[in-house]
């Protein structure tokens, strides 16, 4: 067993919806318009694991080699 | 309602789409050349607004007014490559700003509203900066293989070890009651284990992160693994002491391998646990890094 184990592709894209659509600032006012709902992630989990591969070719996408590097060093 | 919500958009109009907030001064650089948005042709650009600078997308209304954008979410493709180009665009802005992400779906009419929503929240938005400030969130699992456990406690365990002797002499009749207290004391005691181990492993990483709260946690059918997941905590942790959490990690992980732990890592995130503007100071807090 690797000694920190790396999250299947799956339980990434779990925890980005997790992320996206339950966390984060939600600015609530006169000016806001529209903010996507929590009771989303239900409809989207189910679907949304089904398509792991796009989760990962656009994560890789936005990883920068410097950062990613520097990272990955630790 | 509001004025800005009651007029209607038209089609061919176009809406703010925000994905965060950054602090002007660090925002001045330009953002990420062809940084793409949320939809073709809407690159990420800067709105300021004092020392506040949002990075939005232009987007059309046709999409993304509040009618339109409620049905458009019912079309899961088209929502799946829309969340997954909202956390593109704050991966990429992370590289570089100390970003407040936004609520995945946050739209303004018109950029004058957008500035207006910065400047209604500017305190509390600068706050939450304050709180993010050169730190990144970081996902930790923590899984429980149960019959590992167990074996282990059977191994160790003064009690299970007695009860053990008793049933090997016991009588056929006085073995099943033998056995039944066995098992209740098994249970009980892998209940402790898990408890103990998921105390110990908050306490360790607390030490190394700037703050940490707890998630729930999440059923087998969404993990995908026989081992229970038994904590789920996201950490805030400075770039500073990253390497400090990462080998904390890998302590644990080493200590409680035989018990049967494992211990996942996910990450770096933007800071999405971190910003919430109306519970400031009600996380679950670690002690901060001296």
């Amino acid at each position: 067993m690797q000694p920190v184990s790396n999250p299947s592709d799956q339980l990434a894209l779990s925890e980005l919806l997790d992320r996206v659509l339950n966390k984060g600032v939600v600015l609530w006012g006169d000016a806001t318009i529209s903010v996507a709902g929590v009771d989303l992630i239900y409809v989207g989990l189910k679907v949304l694991l089904a398509s792991v591969d796009t989760a990962e070719r656009l994560r890789q996408d936005a990883c920068l080699p410097a950062r990613a590097a520097a990272e990955a060093a630790e | 309602m509001t004025t800005a919500k009651r007029r209607v958009l038209r089609d061919d109009q176009a809406v703010i789409y925000v994905y965060g907030v950054a602090r002007t001064m660090h925002a001045r650089q330009s953002v990420p050349p062809q940084l793409e948005g949320l939809v073709a042709r809407a690159p990420v650009g800067a709105l300021t607004q004092g020392d506040l600078t949002a990075f939005i997308s232009v987007v059309p209304a046709a999409q993304f007014s509040p009618t339109q954008f409620h049905e458009a979410l019912k079309d899961t493709e088209w929502l799946k490559e829309r969340i997954l180009a909202h956390d593109k665009v704050l991966e990429r802005l992370r590289f570089s700003y100390d970003v407040v992400p936004f609520r995945f779906g946050t739209i303004y009419r018109d950029t004058t509203q957008a500035a207006k929503a910065l400047a209604d929240h500017c305190a509390a938005l600068g706050r939450a900066l304050d709180r993010i400030e050169g730190a990144a969130e970081w996902g930790v699992k923590l899984y429980c293989d149960e019959g590992a456990l167990r074996h282990q406690i059977e191994s160790e365990s003064e009690d299970i070890r007695r009860l053990c002797g008793l049933r090997a002499q016991a009588s056929p009749g006085a073995r099943f009651f033998l056995q039944k207290k066995y098992d209740k004391v098994l249970d009980s005691e892998s209940a402790a284990a898990v408890t103990k181990c998921v105390e110990h492993v908050r306490q360790s990483l607390d030490r190394c992160a700037r703050e940490s709260v707890a998630v729930a946690v999440q059923p087998p059918s969404v993990h995908g693994r026989s081992a229970a997941m038994v904590m789920n905590v996201a950490y805030l942790v400075a770039a500073g002491t990253l390497r400090k959490f990462r080998r904390a990690i890998a302590t644990l992980q080493r200590e409680l391998i035989v018990y049967g732990f494992s211990v996942e890592l996910t990450g770096p995130w933007p800071t999405y646990h971190f910003v919430s503007l109306q519970q400031e100071g009600t996380t679950d807090a670690a002690g901060f890094e001296p």
